[in-house]
């Protein structure tokens, strides 16, 4: 994407090399002077909680695509950052060489037939399981409602991965990983028998970027270029070619792109979308909780 | 003398005594730079989150509250319990390793000292990685039922942490053992068997006399554990054993970022290492330990009957096969078959390694890396030594002390915290008002790196450093040698193996250096440890395992390059000085 809004803009792009938790670290370590342009990552807890320390440039959305029915659901109020594709997280994802009737519900995991067969990342090692949690406990009604439901998927034996979940699957550790949609694509593209279940609810994770507020006026004009870019032809090309087996399988919000043929159609999927405001500054203390009685 | 050359030797002259007077506060700007700010600003987040704009007080002591509970605190526990279990069992293993060096002649004992400068340049990452793929479940040795579930439950759990830290210490106490028990000599062991002393009785004799070596050597290995990420981020993790410096990895590397916290946590750290320090000081301050003097003689070489031989050869070739041929096979294993597949001729494949060329440009973090690590060693080389003087001076005084404090707890610190302390100090507005506008570039990156290596650097070189008379530089002086070539004449050849495995070591741990390169390269700038995390996240472990292969072969190369040029182009004398032994 960098390469390719360079060569179309002439306006110089630096990637940065770094995954999403560093690469906010940084913005968060910097936040006296911050000197970092766009940021661009999964899920938008994080850049609620940005927003809510007055850190990202509000009332700026792409004027070169239009959102979808999708991608207005999350928009924040104060247009303080821009969703660009959403996955969902809390899929299902097993080997269907091994495993003949997977469970398609969460209430099925608590079922006897599958103590001990399913697992998910621990989500103060892996970013993006955290939103499990928040959509989860927000359908539930609560943090008190989830950690409830939490503890009787442990005491059915739930894994917590402290690496990949994904690998664990794969390696036959467990039979069901619960994680990001994308990569059980991903892996279905190498491997056939891989396979992805959304049950309901399933957890939208979008994926989300910002422009530094406290950034120079010209930074601003070439961040906001960028931001069109992204959402113009090329820009949706790019996001589509990029990642093949990753990133690229997501659900595009801006009208007239098409989302790549492995994903599924967005109407078959009960998309569940929480509050990132609220459950954005509870992010913490459910992850301490959960590493102190789950993990 | 005519009149010129009299004023050349006066110039001369001010230059040295300028420079003696210069050296030491000069070396403490640079270890203020480089260590001491930093890494206190950082701490001073876990008081005053507001300082750095990370919390709305001035000062509170709510982060030690999240430090002092729950996983914290359990993470705090285990890293105590593991260090202290992996610094007594390097004493105790180097110790065995030193006598074997000194007291046997055996041509294996011959290898030992270059045996262990190697253990020191594989990372902790590689050494858990191939240990976790010999023994996990699908491995090869699993398959062929070498592996039962105890021993894997051992070796992937707390005992094989311990293990693992206990190799990588190894080197560690080694440097600072060795030369003690050459100075101890023999003659104390044999007036206490003289007048009838058993063996056991003998050993709890002479053991005190090395107790300032012996509490060196422990304090290094202790700290080098509690600040070890490599094993931490990989065994540790995966057996849900929750350890210090992946607490402060998580609080800081996974949102919402907590860095007071990370800050209490760092602080337990420091306050363990200030307490072992002040034991430390205390116990070998109670009495005088002194052995060396004009009529030290040094142990004799022992020919060993048939039986000891092979009890001891089978000792060095079990700690060898342990601490390097077991987990540097493993790692290259799990490269070379295709996986989660039972191994087999077929499931043989290089996939790994040309997935690696064909998704990602390799070359360019190769060649940042490379440079870098090359800079990084030879600055860090240079204040390794100086800072090694100050600490093998017979009168350290307070400022030898404080800098010795300063050291083992950088030792102890993850990097993350340092480079955390580099951002928050190099970026505020009142630095860069000051000229000072060096956040973002390879400058503050360099100087990253030189900070994290320097503590081990310097801590090796004590050693090699603490060996040398002062007189040697004397001798060189009076007879009209001026200081620079009194050093070079006189010390240099005597330590000049030492620099280049001390500067390998340096480079090694720079060239793959992971916090450090994601917290302070410049956006934009690939390094080898960030692109190998780039193809970990990708979701391709075994492609990331290769990449780390392919490090430890550059590496290794340009460990046979440096070698070899060294035995070339060195001068003969520096190459064959060695320590007579009679």
């Amino acid at each position: 994407m960098c390469t390719a809004f360079q060569k179309a803009t002439g306006i110089v792009c630096k990637l940065s090399d770094n995954s999403t938790g560093p690469t906010l670290a940084k913005i968060q370590a910097t936040k006296n002077n911050p000197t970092w342009g766009v940021a661009w990552t999964d899920g938008n807890a994080e850049y609620a909680s940005l927003d809510q320390q007055g850190m990202l440039l509000k009332n700026f959305q792409p004027n070169t695509g239009t959102l979808n029915s999708l991608g207005q659901k999350l928009v924040p109020a104060d247009q303080s950052y821009i969703i660009t594709g959403v996955t969902t997280t809390g899929a299902f994802v097993y080997d269907s060489s091994k495993v003949q009737n997977p469970p398609t519900s969460w209430q099925q995991l608590l079922q006897p037939q599958w103590k001990g067969k399913f697992g998910m990342n621990n989500p103060t090692i892996d970013g993006p399981s955290y939103p499990i949690l928040a959509g989860l406990f927000d359908s539930l009604g609560g943090a008190t409602q989830g950690e409830a439901f939490m503890s009787q998927l442990k005491a059915n034996g739930m894994v917590v991965s402290q690496n990949s979940i994904m690998d664990d699957m794969t390696a036959g550790k467990v039979e069901i990983a619960i994680g990001q949609n994308t990569s059980g694509i991903g892996r279905a593209q190498t491997n056939h028998n891989i396979k992805v279940i959304y049950p309901n609810p399933s957890p939208a994770l979008p994926s989300v970027l910002a422009i530094d507020g406290k950034a120079s006026s010209a930074e601003i004009k070439d961040a906001k270029a960028f931001a069109n870019f992204v959402y113009g032809p090329a820009g949706q090309k790019a996001m589509l070619a990029g990642d093949p087996t990753g990133d690229s399988q997501f659900f595009p919000v801006v009208n007239g792109t098409q989302a790549e043929a492995q994903v599924p159609a967005e109407s078959s999927i009960n998309f569940y979308f929480f509050d990132p405001y609220k459950w954005g500054s509870l992010e913490s203390s459910i992850n301490t909780w959960f590493s102190s009685n789950i993990a | 003398m005519d009149r010129t050359s009299a004023v050349q030797v006066d110039r001369k002259g001010l230059f040295e005594t300028a420079s003696l007077r210069l050296g030491r506060p000069l070396l403490w700007v640079v270890l203020a730079v480089v260590s001491v700010i930093p890494t206190v600003a950082f701490l001073l987040l876990a008081f005053s989150p507001r300082i750095f704009a990370q919390g709305s007080s001035w000062f509170t002591l709510s982060a030690f509250g999240r430090a002092l509970s729950g996983n914290e605190l359990a993470g705090m526990r285990n890293s105590l319990g593991i260090s202290t279990a992996a610094a007594i069992s390097a004493v105790v293993l180097s110790s065995i390793l030193a006598l074997i060096v000194q007291r046997v002649n055996l041509r294996e004992s011959r290898w030992i000292p270059g045996l262990l400068w190697v253990i020191l340049l594989v990372p902790t990452y590689v050494t858990s990685v191939g240990w976790n793929e010999v023994v996990a479940p699908g491995s090869i040795f699993s398959q062929l039922g070498l592996v039962s579930q105890p021993i894997r439950n051992l070796l992937l759990g707390t005992g094989g942490i311990i293990m693992i830290l206990t190799f990588t210490g190894v080197p560690f106490a080694y440097f600072a053992i060795s030369p003690a028990i050459r100075g101890l000599g023999r003659r104390f062991e044999e007036a206490s068997r003289i007048h009838g002393g058993s063996i056991p009785r003998t050993i709890r004799i002479v053991t005190p006399i090395l107790l300032p070596a012996i509490f060196a050597g422990a304090t290094i290995v202790f700290a080098e554990s509690l600040g070890d990420f490599g094993v931490a981020s990989t065994i540790a993790a995966n057996a849900n054993i929750p350890v210090a410096t992946t607490n402060i990895m998580s609080a800081i590397a996974t949102f919402p970022t907590d860095f007071p916290m990370a800050a209490g946590t760092s602080w337990l750290l420091v306050l363990t290492l200030g307490v072992v320090l002040t034991i430390q000081n205390r116990m070998t301050r109670s009495r005088s330990y002194g052995v060396l003097s004009g009529r030290t003689a040094f142990a004799p070489v022992h020919d060993l009957s048939k039986r000891a031989k092979l009890a001891v050869r089978t000792f060095l070739y079990l700690f060898v096969l342990a601490a390097l041929g077991v987990p540097i096979f493993g790692a290259l294993i799990s490269t070379l078959f295709t996986p989660y597949r039972s191994p087999s001729l077929s499931s043989l494949t290089l996939n790994a390694y040309t997935t690696l060329f064909r998704t990602q440009s390799i070359g360019g973090p190769i060649v940042t890396s490379l440079t870098m690590a090359a800079i990084a060693a030879t600055i860090t080389i240079v204040l390794g030594i100086s800072i090694a003087k100050v600490l093998t001076s017979p009168r350290p005084g307070l400022s030898g002390k404080f800098t010795d404090l300063i050291l083992v707890t950088s030792v102890a610190l993850p990097g993350l915290v340092l480079a955390a302390g580099f951002i928050f100090v190099f970026n505020l507005p009142a630095t860069i008002a000051m000229g000072i506008n060096i956040y973002g570039t390879m400058i503050l990156l360099g100087i990253g790196y030189v900070a994290i290596s320097l503590p081990s650097n310097a801590k090796v070189m004590v050693g090699p450093i603490s060996q040398l008379d002062g007189s040697l530089m004397r001798a060189g002086r009076i007879h009209g040698a001026s200081m620079q070539k009194a050093f070079r004449r006189c010390v240099l050849p005597l330590l000049a193996k030492s620099i280049v495995w001390a500067w390998l070591l340096t480079f090694a741990s720079t060239f793959g250096e992971l916090p450090t390169s994601q917290m302070l390269a410049p956006t934009g700038v690939r390094t080898m440890a960030t692109a190998i995390l780039s193809s970990f996240e990708a979701a391709n472990v075994t492609a990331a395992t290769a990449f780390s292969i392919i490090q430890m072969g550059i590496v290794l190369g340009v460990i046979v390059l440096v070698q070899g040029g060294f035995r070339y182009l060195a001068p003969k004398g520096w190459q064959t000085i060695v320590v007579h032994r009679k």
